[in-house]
């Protein structure tokens, strides 16, 4: 494990990954905010961020106002990013970040499956999450009435698949 | 975020939403302002009735203490502080005003499971929720972390209303996000049951007499 506070590496030609590790400062934040920045002018709109903050054990507030600040030239370059973090308070944290940055195309995650898809997609934060409502909606309002006639619609459709299985 | 003045009519409409917040829960929503400023009003207004939806549904099919758990865990595994005490502080109340009975986890003790690894509170929470009472919940719990941290895919009804929770207390953290470091002792119950503020002074008062009794128990 690196003892550095941050540490940057080009993951894949448009990834930048980033490591955050231990207790980071407003000082730290400022010499990652240097490093990066430049780095992401050359990759430009196709340019893609992936904050792993599962190393990460304290970011105070000030800490947190420099990322606010480094997301908004994340953002200004159009670039996506994606926050992994595997403790709720740094997920909160990267959801603070990507609000107060004002930057669409921000989310936190749990794990690198879901962020990679995040970073292949095209859909902006709110945007995935209200889509996913909208879709929800429809065909189970419908069926709302009755908790029951949905399980049953459930347990048709396993033992349909089980039929096809056994077919 | 674009932090100036909102337009007349968003004001007028911020007032009209914390009088009405107001009379139904006894405080005026404090993020009022900040969903306006980031959806609009017609977006705000739109999914907030999905909202009281979604509530219903989890009412519903798990009771009313239980629906509030869900929700306060769904905005617990997003790292929303405000929304993870206030609703466990509701389902707490439910479950106090209608069994007499504190629930498994002090509302108060969510700032310290939510720095920890995902695992390890995954496990403190199946821990707390313990036994034949919480069977139901306790399954359902498990799945809305696996749901939320994309191990699994919903596979039945049960599986999307609880990842429908998840997803719309997303939306919902969005702006509440805002109160990342508020004292989880100032956070209100987010439903009319904290106007019952006889209800909420014994909650209390059960609280701290258990809290006490462990103490001696540890030595």
């Amino acid at each position: 494990m690196s003892e550095r506070p941050f540490f940057v590496e080009l993951v894949a030609p448009y990834r930048l990954q980033v490591q955050l590790s231990g207790e980071i400062d407003e000082n730290v934040v400022r010499r990652l905010t240097e490093d990066l920045v430049p780095q992401l002018r050359t990759l430009g709109d196709r340019g893609e961020i992936l904050f792993d903050l599962c190393e990460l054990r304290a970011c105070p507030t000030s800490a947190r106002a420099g990322l606010i600040e480094l997301q908004r030239a994340v953002a200004k370059v159009g670039a996506r990013t994606a926050f992994i973090a595997n403790r709720p308070r740094f997920r909160g944290i990267a959801l603070y970040v990507a609000h107060k940055s004002g930057d669409p195309n921000a989310r936190a995650f749990h794990q690198h499956t879901q962020a990679r898809a995040w970073l292949r997609s095209d859909e902006g934060r709110v945007e995935a999450l209200t889509s996913f409502l909208g879709r929800a909606k429809l065909p189970r309002l419908r069926r709302r009435s009755s908790q029951s006639q949905k399980l049953r619609a459930v347990g048709a459709s396993h033992h349909e698949s089980s039929e096809e299985e056994a077919g | 975020m674009n932090e100036g003045r909102l337009p007349l009519r968003h004001r007028v409409f911020v007032w009209l939403w914390r009088r009405t917040t107001s009379l139904m829960v006894g405080f005026p929503d404090r993020f009022a302002e900040e969903f306006v400023r980031t959806y609009g009003v017609g977006e705000f207004v739109r999914w907030s009735k999905k909202v009281f939806e979604i509530l219903q549904r989890l009412e519903k099919r798990f009771g009313p203490a239980e629906a509030q758990m869900l929700i306060a865990l769904a905005a617990f595994w997003g790292g929303c502080r405000w929304c993870a005490v206030g609703h466990m502080f509701t389902g707490n109340l439910e479950l106090f005003d209608r069994e007499g009975e504190l629930g498994p986890l002090d509302e108060r003790q969510i700032p310290r499971l939510q720095v920890m690894k995902d695992a390890e509170a995954l496990e403190q929470l199946m821990a707390l929720y313990d036994g034949t009472r919480w069977s139901e919940l306790n399954g359902a719990i498990r799945r809305q972390y696996e749901l939320r941290s994309g191990q699994h895919e919903p596979e039945n009804a049960d599986d999307l209303l609880v990842e429908e929770t998840n997803v719309m207390w997303e939306w919902v953290n969005e702006c509440t996000i805002t109160a990342i470091d508020i004292d989880p002792e100032v956070v209100p119950p987010q439903s009319a049951i904290g106007k019952k503020h006889e209800l909420c002074r014994r909650y209390r008062r059960a609280r701290e007499s258990s809290a006490a009794a462990d103490e001696i128990e540890a030595g």
